[in-house]
């Protein structure tokens, strides 16, 4: 492992597919799909249905919170076991809205200092659940309402968890999960930090799905990423949580964040640059980063969100860096639901998996692929002999774009 | 590789607004965005000194978007749903994608919620790291009447601006105001 690379020492995950990593595992080894339709969903008020929902407690006042709580309290245990010093017990994920602990805060990280360990939220609409209770006059807890702006949920999880280290949230659309990342590496490159544990979250909301709705970009029929026949997304939920650690305190062998870049389309608000420039840029800005040619890419997990036009953008920026040998790429929002500020932490939990398994994912729910896609389109999961680079894709709202590139242990 | 150095702060209120001449797209914005917005202009002298594509932009969004989602959400009951334009609005970090395309700035975006202890700290490490070699930095505190009073803290509409890039050091008056005491 390189001086300056991030390693990756615990991960914890809440989603339309399972609570707890291995959940998630199980539906990339056999391309399950966690879309299904949703109740609280139907009616005209809503362009569908169709959505990616986790099992919660009905009814929860601040599901963000349970949500984040539950990924952070796996992603610790996990840590804890690769280290050896916690047996994790498989019914402390039975119960997302348990927001208490058997251990102390200062017991959770062993021998690093809790000023050393900082956190990075990111989310787009965490607070929402709040606004929407207030604003129709129902109950809503004390947390809740506190948790109206974000900035406080990241403190109180870091509270909660232990971190006394750096606290931040960041919101950068559907890119914020990748932004967080690359914010709790940086943290630990520039000394800040010796860990940090990067969590994503966003739940299910009327707010978001009637703001889509308002869009018109939801799929009736759940989304279909890179399929000819995509005509819009499908919003889900999760909260995700990836432990970056110092490259020297990592129990060897260690999955690797090698390099990063970010950009912007400078086009349109809601709607991405019709030849990828941008996200060609971010690409090669993380190529550059990480020392490493296009070619020893092994496997693009995209963004693909099902949109018509952010598949062809997406596959257009693949062009331009990869030329005619792009690497197998699939998508993963047909499984999970594009879940928003968690999509970067989440989907990059899925490509540690995948380097874990050596094992290229799937594209759940991919019946055609369109003419305009690449043609290392993955449909269905494989495994491989060599998997060494995956490059992470995101983009969102206002342009954003970002490139994330993971290396499995050398 | 000499420290970046920082211009002085450029701030502005929702006085301001009516008087900004910054074409028919600025009026469709939400507050926060028009506010960084025009708190930027006047550093547009520098944009021409940097490579675009190397120019970032680093947003502090005090409180969010939080006066904008409950602008969008006052209108879900209307007929045919709340606005689109305004659910655009409803991301903390709307403004960045509104500066970028102003001033054709692809360089990296990031989008801080809270305090602005963030923003200069931030904005010098993407340029000490080789990621960007300018920085716009906004700082925006958008807190409606309606707000202020369901989050129990004082209303307010400003952005202060300021561009970081390669240079030497100078000591920066950045006039960032304290932020809204925590409950």
């Amino acid at each position: 492992m390189r001086e300056r690379d991030v390693a990756i020492a615990g991960c914890g995950v809440i989603s339309a597919v399972g609570h707890g990593v291995e959940a998630l595992r199980a539906a990339l080894k056999n391309n399950t799909s966690g879309l299904r339709p949703d109740e609280r969903f139907a009616g005209p008020r809503f362009q569908t249905n169709i959505v990616g929902a986790a099992t919660l407690e009905a009814n929860h006042h601040n599901p963000a919170h349970a949500l984040a709580s539950f990924a952070l309290r796996e992603a610790i245990s996990d840590f804890r076991r690769r280290r050896g010093d916690e047996t994790l017990n498989p019914t402390q994920l039975e119960t997302p809205h348990v927001v208490s602990y058997n251990v102390k805060p200062d017991s959770h990280f062993a021998n690093l200092p809790a000023e050393r360990i900082g956190l990075v939220l990111s989310t787009t609409k965490a607070n929402i659940e709040a606004l929407e209770r207030l604003s129709d006059d129902r109950p809503c807890s004390d947390s809740a309402r506190r948790h109206l702006q974000p900035d406080r949920l990241a403190a109180d999880l870091a509270a909660e968890f232990g971190a006394r280290g750096p606290v931040q949230t960041i919101s950068v659309a559907c890119v914020s999960g990748l932004i967080a990342l690359m914010q709790g590496a940086k943290l630990i490159q520039r000394g800040a930090a010796a860990a940090v544990l990067v969590v994503g979250v966003d739940h299910l909301s009327a707010f978001v799905v009637a703001g889509f709705t308002a869009l018109k970009a939801l799929d009736p029929t759940g989304c279909r990423p890179f399929d000819r026949d995509r005509c819009g997304l499908s919003p889900g939920e999760a909260g995700a949580a990836i432990m970056l650690v110092r490259g020297d305190l990592a129990q060897r062998p260690a999955i690797a964040i090698r390099g990063w870049g970010a950009s912007n389309d400078a086009n349109h608000m809601t709607g991405p640059s019709r030849d990828g420039a941008g996200l060609a840029q971010a690409i090669r800005a993380a190529l550059n980063a990480a020392q490493l040619r296009a070619d020893q890419i092994d496997y693009v997990n995209a963004h693909g969100t099902g949109t018509p036009y952010n598949d062809a953008m997406e596959s257009a920026a693949l062009r331009t860096v990869f030329g005619g040998t792009c690497p197998p790429v699939s998508g993963l929002k047909g499984m999970l639901g594009h879940t928003l500020g968690a999509a970067g932490v989440i989907e990059t939990l899925a490509c540690v998996l995948a380097l874990q398994e050596r094992l290229l994912p799937g594209t759940p729910r991919l019946s055609h692929a369109a003419d305009d896609t690449p043609l290392s389109l993955v449909q269905t999961p494989r495994a491989v002999t060599k998997l060494n680079h995956i490059l992470k894709l995101n983009t969102g709202f206002g342009g954003m774009n970002g490139a994330l590139i993971l290396g499995s242990p050398s | 590789m000499p420290n970046p150095s920082v211009t002085n702060t450029n701030t502005v209120t929702s006085a301001d607004i009516a008087a900004a001449r910054l074409g028919p797209r600025f009026g469709r914005m939400d507050l926060a965005s028009q506010l960084a917005l025009l708190a930027v202009e006047p550093f547009v002298e520098y944009f021409d000194s940097v490579p675009r594509e190397r120019i970032a932009i680093c947003l502090v969004a005090r409180a969010g978007s939080l006066s904008t989602d409950a602008e969008y959400w006052k209108g879900r009951d209307a007929a045919g749903g709340p606005s689109p334009t305004l659910f655009t609005y409803t991301l903390p970090s709307a403004a960045i994608g509104e500066i970028a395309i102003r001033h054709r700035l692809t360089g990296p975006g990031l989008c801080f919620v809270g305090g602005s202890d963030e923003l200069l700290a931030e904005a010098s490490d993407l340029i000490k790291r080789g990621e960007a070699d300018g920085c716009v930095c906004v700082f925006a505190n958008v807190i409606s009447p309606a707000l202020a009073e369901m989050i129990s803290a004082a209303a307010a509409a400003t952005a202060h601006a300021f561009f970081v890039r390669r240079g030497e050091p100078t000591a920066p008056n950045l006039g960032i105001a304290e932020p809204a005491p925590r409950s």
